[in-house]
């Protein structure tokens, strides 16, 4: 050996696991987490529930595993020769000096794979019971808050702005941003439903975003989002895409619309303008009461009719003009109704009161009428000479005998 | 009954009950007045939680102590 390598050696020698440790050191700092395209090869699905395979291309192999936990939540099953991306950290594995890739997440690349997938996640969720109709929560009729569940700089949102205040100008519309694309996409949106839950402010969510590829909705299609709007309180539209794109997201919502601009309509539907609502429903409440009021007069009217004499004029005049009154004020604004109405009331209870034949006995008037019939006497054609009338007063009545009929004039009949 | 606070569909779907009552004519008078007292102080109470709502735009946003809303203007379309 020569002089040289000896010094080499006696400068740094260090051991196996020191210099393992410094590569894992190096690799895991420095890829803390990768997204990796790849080929599926040598997979084994071992009994302890978790996965073991490689990712490959035309170059390279990557050792990867999955354990049980993670893949419990894929959406499709792996097979050799599948084109995935996966989603992990990079470790060393100090017993053997390998290096391995944890994938956390998987999904199948491509149409064909994206489709089965699809399916896949279904199938498994309706299985479940997700799908169910009773898990349906109802739309509001007359949301106050919608909250829109999508990016704030895509077209989704400004199209459903644009509905909601062409339909319902005085809703409140509340964007809860998340990212709709890409891997961080299904996350992301997660978290955006979980925050709207846990804000708590709104009464219907649209959860969605504008037409794409396939790729582009794709984190519509992932369980972890079908799991939080199934698992939402606030009632959720979803929203995806264009009219032909449906998605798992759509299948678990309390409703689907086909746009955002049909989910905004759904949110706020025709005729939800709460406002006209309750301007309509007050009116009709005025209307009703100044019916009761007509009616009320009525009845005064009758009770005028209705017994043996006349009352002075004016008391007739003036209990009309307060029913006039009592309707005119019923028509005025809600504010000032409540007020008048008790007005109202008194005074109709006083003008009832004053028609009560009885109030009017106790000034000293009587009402007569003819017997056998008791048919009222109005008249001095109602009864002859020697018939028989009966008159009334306050405490009791009187049966008696006509001695002489003559009219105002003075004239016997 | 308890007497929790009713939602505002359920304060409306209380004022619709009280104007089908009051037009159904057949309540006496004093109850046709409380109905509609009742009712107009539904409105009125409707009234102002829409006058608050003023149909603004909001992002929600969280920090430290909780969620805030900030004013939210869409993007220009590109």
């Amino acid at each position: 050996m020569s002089e040289e390598l000896l010094q080499d050696e006696t400068r740094q020698v260090r051991s196996v696991s020191e210099v393992t440790g410094m590569v894992k050191n190096v690799l895991e700092s420095s890829l803390p987490s990768v997204w990796v395209e790849g080929e599926l090869s040598n997979f084994k699905h071992h009994s302890s529930g978790h996965m073991y395979f490689t990712l490959k291309d035309d170059k390279s192999a990557l050792p990867s595993l999955m354990f049980k936990f993670a893949n419990q939540k894929l959406a499709f099953r792996p097979d050799n020769g599948m084109r995935v991306v996966a989603w992990g950290r990079i470790k060393v594995y100090e017993p053997q000096g390998r290096y391995q890739l944890y994938v956390e997440r998987m999904r199948p690349s491509g149409i064909g794979a994206l489709a089965q997938a699809f399916e896949d996640l279904k199938k498994r969720l309706a299985d479940e019971g997700l799908f169910d109709p009773e898990h349906r929560k109802p739309l509001p009729e007359f949301p106050r808050v919608v909250a829109v569940v999508t990016s704030p700089t895509g077209a989704a949102v400004r199209d459903v702005i644009r509905v909601v205040r062409a339909r319902a100008p005085m809703t409140e519309i509340v964007v809860i941003p998340s990212v709709v694309q890409g891997a961080d996409a299904a996350p992301s949106i997660v978290r955006a439903i979980q925050a709207l839950d846990a804000w708590g402010g709104a009464d219907v969510a649209i959860v969605g975003r504008g037409g794409g590829s396939l790729e582009d909705l794709w984190a519509f299609n992932e369980e972890a989002v079908a799991r939080a709007i199934h698992a939402a309180r606030t009632p959720i539209i979803s929203a995806v895409g264009h009219e032909v794109d449906v998605t798992i997201a759509d299948f678990v919502a309390d409703a689907r619309a086909a746009t955002p601009s049909n989910g905004a309509e759904l949110a706020v539907r025709e005729g939800a303008d709460v406002s006209r609502r309750v301007e309509a429903l007050d009116r009709r409440l005025s209307g009703a009461m100044r019916g009761m009021l007509a009616g009320l007069s009525d009845h005064v009217e009758r009770l005028h009719t209705a017994y043996a004499f006349k009352l002075p004029r004016e008391i007739i005049e003036r209990s009309a003009q307060r029913v006039d009154e009592a309707t005119r004020r019923a028509s005025s604004s809600v504010a000032q109704l409540v007020a008048a109405r008790r007005a109202e009331v008194a005074r109709h209870e006083t003008a009832l009161r004053l028609s009560d034949p009885r109030g009017i006995m106790a000034r000293g008037y009587a009402a007569v009428s003819v017997l056998p019939a008791s048919k009222p006497l109005r008249s001095v054609d109602d009864v002859e000479a020697g018939g028989e009338v009966r008159v009334t007063v306050a405490d009791g009545r009187l049966d008696c005998s006509v001695l002489r009929v003559s009219d105002s004039d003075g004239r016997t009949s | 009954m308890s007497k929790k606070k009713l939602t505002f569909e359920e304060e409306l779907a209380r004022l619709e009950e009280l104007v089908e009552r009051l037009e159904s004519g057949e309540l006496g008078l004093e109850e046709s007045l409380s109905t509609f007292e009742e009712g107009t102080k539904i409105a009125r109470g409707l009234v102002k939680v829409l006058e608050k709502a003023e149909g603004r735009v909001a992002k929600l946003t969280e920090d430290a102590d909780g969620f805030v809303l900030e004013p939210f203007e869409p993007a220009e379309e590109a």
